[in-house]
């Protein structure tokens, strides 16, 4: 693996554009994850986003790429890889204030029925587990699969296991779940392969009462164990319309 | 505003779409919205609506609608064969492709799609379902947009943006919606996952499309798509019309409902022109495909646009025969009457 800065040293010179039809590119920045590379790609599509670029329609931030959608017949491929390039040239870390959320969890039994598996695996007790997958600071790297579904980097190395075999064909609204180098909370019930070991009452998307899922792209996330009486506690006070309160990160 | 239809069946997966929610893709929220626009479009020109009006799709055999106001107007337009107007005993048969008026207590019964996968249903004013981030489209998924994220039920009622207008003179259109023997794509953007001899394979033969295709994509049978390198992509947006394979080589190609995101390499990618086509595909039909460049996808986009723009000017009054079936229905001295059967088509 090349080191961060291996990666990022040519990120503002030369990713790499990839046609995907005549009205999206798909722009390339490295072939694995570096959080470094993520962070930037997440910075490139807010400023494309912010740029009124006329033609521009969207674009979709993931792990190490960035796809952008366009209208050809109003933007042509060279303007809107120029608006990348600069995009791409201006020092990053001038992008929309990240925050840092702390969602509480319940660990195990009923709540995360995987978690004795993924312990076991670890070579660890399940409460070592969980306090393991509470223990870190994750950054939502990009959002995919569900709407909301914010896909969390880094997984503790110990934690990392394949998807399950066979996935859930339900797997409930609210459960915490890892696979891979990547932790993620489902916003709402759904077929699932992950291995689930927690659950939270607190919503990823409430559409109703908001325009925008809780988690945004760039934004950190911890976990907090609590117990069943807390949860169903938060339960009832999210059904009044609570939420929890970003902090600006540290 | 008071319910305009009432669903007496809701057939086999008929749902509410528009033109998508574009957007939120950044959100993980899919675009969805209608399989086939042009259809989509060519319904709402029709019915005299804007483009961003929202229409029944229409997937399977069963749908029956209950007319409660009174001169409503609405169109058909796409895989379509004609529907059946009921009333008091009495029927009438109504061509798709052209404009007409409902009467209150009336029953639509429409058919399965005809040759094709889908077929939209506008009505004048416009459906009036509540926007979800921008768009009335239901994606059956994540239980968004439409009548509660969810195919219709019997008993669900709509209401129209605007009151209905009686009078309001039936149009029709030339317009064809033929499910493609060929699509035209551009390759990429993983084309260096794959072997040379995957390309020979993608162009050189027909693929069938599979009993498991569904909105989110078209699952194809045919010749499997060599790799020349393995393993996955890290998950990148996606794309409608994307032909992604997964490890048994067989591709799948990206419809409305399609996942913001995924990991399995892309060989190529139809182009926007056809992607409408692609929406018409169903089970059973075979579909080959053809490379072009760049230069070419969006002069053969331009041409879909201007044809589409050109198309109100091209609307036309329903000639007189066409009606006096309908005539013969509304003073109720006949029953049982088919007329117009595949009249304009």
């Amino acid at each position: 693996m090349p080191t961060e800065d291996e990666v990022v040293a040519p990120l503002s010179l030369q990713p790499r554009v990839y046609d995907c039809g005549e009205s999206a590119v798909l722009v390339e920045f490295g072939v694995g994850y570096s959080k470094t590379v993520s962070l930037a790609i997440l910075q490139i599509s807010e400023r494309l986003h912010g740029s009124h670029l006329e033609g521009y329609r969207e674009s979709i931030p993931a792990l190490s790429s960035l796809t952008i959608c366009y209208d050809p017949l109003v933007l042509t491929k060279e303007r809107l890889v120029a608006a990348i390039e600069s995009a791409c040239a201006i020092p990053l870390g001038a992008g929309a204030a990240a925050r840092l959320w702390t969602i509480p969890c319940v660990y195990g039994g009923v709540s995360g029925p995987d978690l004795g598996d993924v312990a076991r695996e670890a070579a660890l007790s399940e409460g070592e587990a969980a306090a393991l997958h509470a223990s870190e600071t994750y950054v939502v790297s990009m959002l995919g699969f569900l709407p909301g579904f914010a896909y969390l980097a880094e997984l503790p190395e110990r934690l990392r296991l394949p998807r399950r075999v066979t996935p859930r064909a339900r797997v409930p609204a609210g459960s915490i779940a890892i696979a891979a180098d990547m932790t993620a909370v489902y916003p709402l019930e759904s077929p699932g392969g992950w291995h689930l070991i927690g659950w939270t009452p607190v919503p990823m998307w409430d559409m109703a009462r908001r325009a925008e899922p809780l988690l945004r792209p760039g934004d950190s996330v911890r976990f907090r164990a609590v117990d069943a009486e807390e949860a169903e506690a938060l339960r009832l006070r999210v059904a009044e319309g609570w939420l929890p309160t970003p902090e600006a990160p540290a | 505003m008071r319910p305009a239809l009432t669903i007496v069946d809701p057939g086999f997966a008929a749902t509410i779409q528009d033109r998508g929610r574009v957007g939120w893709q950044r959100f993980g929220v899919p675009v969805s919205g209608a399989l086939d626009p042009e259809a989509l479009a060519v319904a709402n020109i029709l019915a005299g609506n804007t483009s961003d009006c929202a229409a029944i799709e229409v997937m399977g055999a069963g749908l029956r609608l209950r007319v409660d106001a009174e001169g409503m107007t609405l169109a058909v337009a796409g895989c379509a064969a004609p529907l059946r107007i009921e009333r008091a005993g009495a029927a009438v048969s109504v061509a798709p492709l052209r404009s007409f008026t409902a009467h209150r207590g009336e029953v639509l019964r429409f058919p399965p799609p005809k040759n094709g996968a889908v077929y939209y249903i506008a009505s004048a004013g416009g459906f009036d379902i509540p926007a979800v981030l921008g768009s009335r489209s239901t994606y059956m998924r994540a239980r968004l947009g439409g009548i509660e994220g969810r195919a219709l039920r019997a008993g669900d009622t709509i209401s129209l943006m605007r009151e209905a207008a009686p009078g309001t003179p039936p149009l029709l259109l030339d317009a064809s919606f033929d499910a493609p023997k060929s699509l035209r794509i551009m390759r990429g953007p993983n084309a260096d996952y794959f072997a040379a001899s995957a390309f020979e394979a993608l162009l050189g033969g027909a693929y069938t499309v599979t009993p498991a295709s569904d909105r989110m994509g078209l699952r194809l049978d045919g010749k499997p798509l060599d790799r020349a390198k393995p393993g996955e992509v890290l998950s990148q947006g996606t794309t409608a019309g994307a032909l992604q394979v997964p490890p048994d080589g067989q591709p799948i190609l990206l419809l409305a409902d399609r996942q913001t995101t995924g990991g399995y390499p892309r060989i190529a990618t139809v182009i926007g022109a056809d992607i409408a086509a692609a929406g018409r595909l169903v089970a059973g039909m075979a579909v080959r495909f053809a490379e072009v460049g760049r230069e070419e996808a969006v002069a053969a986009l331009k041409a879909r646009a201007e044809w589409l723009a050109a198309l109100k000017s091209r609307l036309r009054p329903v000639p007189d025969n066409a009606l006096t079936a309908e005539r013969l229905l509304g003073e109720n001295l006949i029953g049982g009457v088919t007329a117009g059967e595949g009249g304009e088509m």
